[in-house]
């Protein structure tokens, strides 16, 4: 070993004596990685400029033929909707195939960050599947508990598809283990997926207020 | 998922988490950042313990890798880290290579996440770069040019050290 790697290896070791070593809450980890399981929901990790490109793609919806006002008390009441729902604007699953910096080119969609951080720019493999039907959608909080996320559920065939685009997507290297969900041509994230979705399940997330994620609900049901 | 697999978690979250922290720290460099990472990693542990039982320190360990070392962490910790406190030096040190460790440390700390993983790897864990690349999901040209990197950036920081770049004394 040259004097180098001694040098910068000894240096690492005296920066990891001084972390303090608190062990972590076991019990509660595995109770939140269950829930993560049951859900199998794909993390989501959409916050302020993701509700404004979620509000761009309202504003786009509204301009291009308009969502009557009250409409999300029509999808589901409180919470949100349930029972075989037709989309008017079909909700896209895309692999990511890259990721790049702003400015995004012709062919890359912008994808929104969280405030701070800057956007980046994907580009598609093609892979992907578009979903026109949903079993059901729920408007609830997100597990942390600070935002709203809505929780679609897929049809029998839609789900048996899912699975498949995400047990092929699972296994790749970043960022092609990635699926961007894009509505109206618009990214709204794109999360890694861990492992193959098998329930048929999905979440989109990001949304800042309850009214909010079934506004974005109404105007992917209205028409 | 059974009581049983509850319980293994519990054991190797109890075995194993001190070691867990201080590699989580030495990646972020900073206590809470280094808490996050490592709880993260272990949510998803728990998440998908049925698959990963077997090996769950490897696993746990390449989460946290690969979380560090993302694309977009490293865009969004561009910005200054703060540096932990000066630790008392121990006795019988001699003053001046404390001093220079503690540089050493201090330049370390100020490396993009990435690159920081990458000096991890290679001289904590003394792994070689083909391992290196399969931990980060990322090519062994990658990994080199990253190892690079970091080194001519700590030998540009710290001149009187004397470190060398060991691609290019090959």
């Amino acid at each position: 070993m040259s004097s180098t790697d001694e040098l910068i290896g000894g240096a690492l070791r005296d920066l990891a004596a001084q972390a303090v070593t608190v062990p972590p809450a076991a019990d509660a980890l595995w109770r939140a990685g269950q829930r993560r399981r049951r859900r199998n929901v794909m993390a989501i990790s959409v916050t302020a400029p993701g509700a404004a490109a979620v509000a761009a793609v309202l504003a786009f919806t509204l301009g291009g033929g308009g969502v009557p006002s009250g409409h999300a008390g029509s999808v589901g009441g409180a919470t949100g909707a349930t029972g075989p729902l037709a989309l008017s604007t079909p909700i896209q699953f895309e692999q990511v195939a890259r990721v790049s910096m702003p400015p995004c080119t012709a062919h890359a969609k912008p994808v929104p960050r969280s405030a701070g951080a800057a956007s980046t720019c994907i580009r598609f493999t093609g892979t992907g599947m578009a979903v026109t039907r949903l079993e059901s959608a729920r408007v609830q909080r997100d597990p942390q508990g600070h935002q709203y996320q809505i929780d679609i559920r897929l049809t029998p065939a839609d789900a048996r598809r899912f699975a498949t685009l995400t047990r092929e997507v699972a296994g790749q290297l970043s960022p092609r283990n990635q699926l961007a969900i894009v509505t109206n041509g618009h990214v709204l994230t794109d999360p890694v997926v861990m492992s193959a979705i098998t329930v048929g399940q999905a979440a989109i997330g990001g949304f800042v207020s309850r009214p909010q994620a079934l506004f974005f609900l109404a105007t992917l049901t209205s028409g | 998922m059974d009581e049983g697999a509850r319980q293994d978690f519990a054991e190797f979250v109890a075995a194993r988490s001190r070691q867990l922290t201080r590699l989580a720290y030495v990646l972020t460099g900073d206590q809470y950042a280094a808490e996050d990472l490592l709880q993260n990693a272990l949510i998803k542990a728990a998440a998908n313990w049925g698959r990963i039982h077997t090996a769950p320190e490897a696993y746990v360990r390449r989460i946290m890798y690969r979380e560090q070392a993302s694309w977009l962490r490293r865009r969004a910790r561009r910005r200054e880290t703060s540096v932990a406190q000066v630790p008392e030096p121990a006795a019988g040190d001699d003053a001046a290579s404390v001093e220079a460790r503690l540089a050493l440390r201090d330049a370390l700390l100020a490396l993009p996440p990435r690159r920081r993983a990458v000096l991890v790897l290679r001289y904590l864990e003394d792994l070689p770069e083909s391992q290196v690349a399969e931990i980060l999901g990322c090519s062994v040209g990658t990994v080199r040019s990253q190892n690079h990197k970091a080194v001519t950036q700590l030998r540009l920081a710290l001149p009187s050290l004397g470190l060398t770049n060991t691609e290019v004394h090959q």
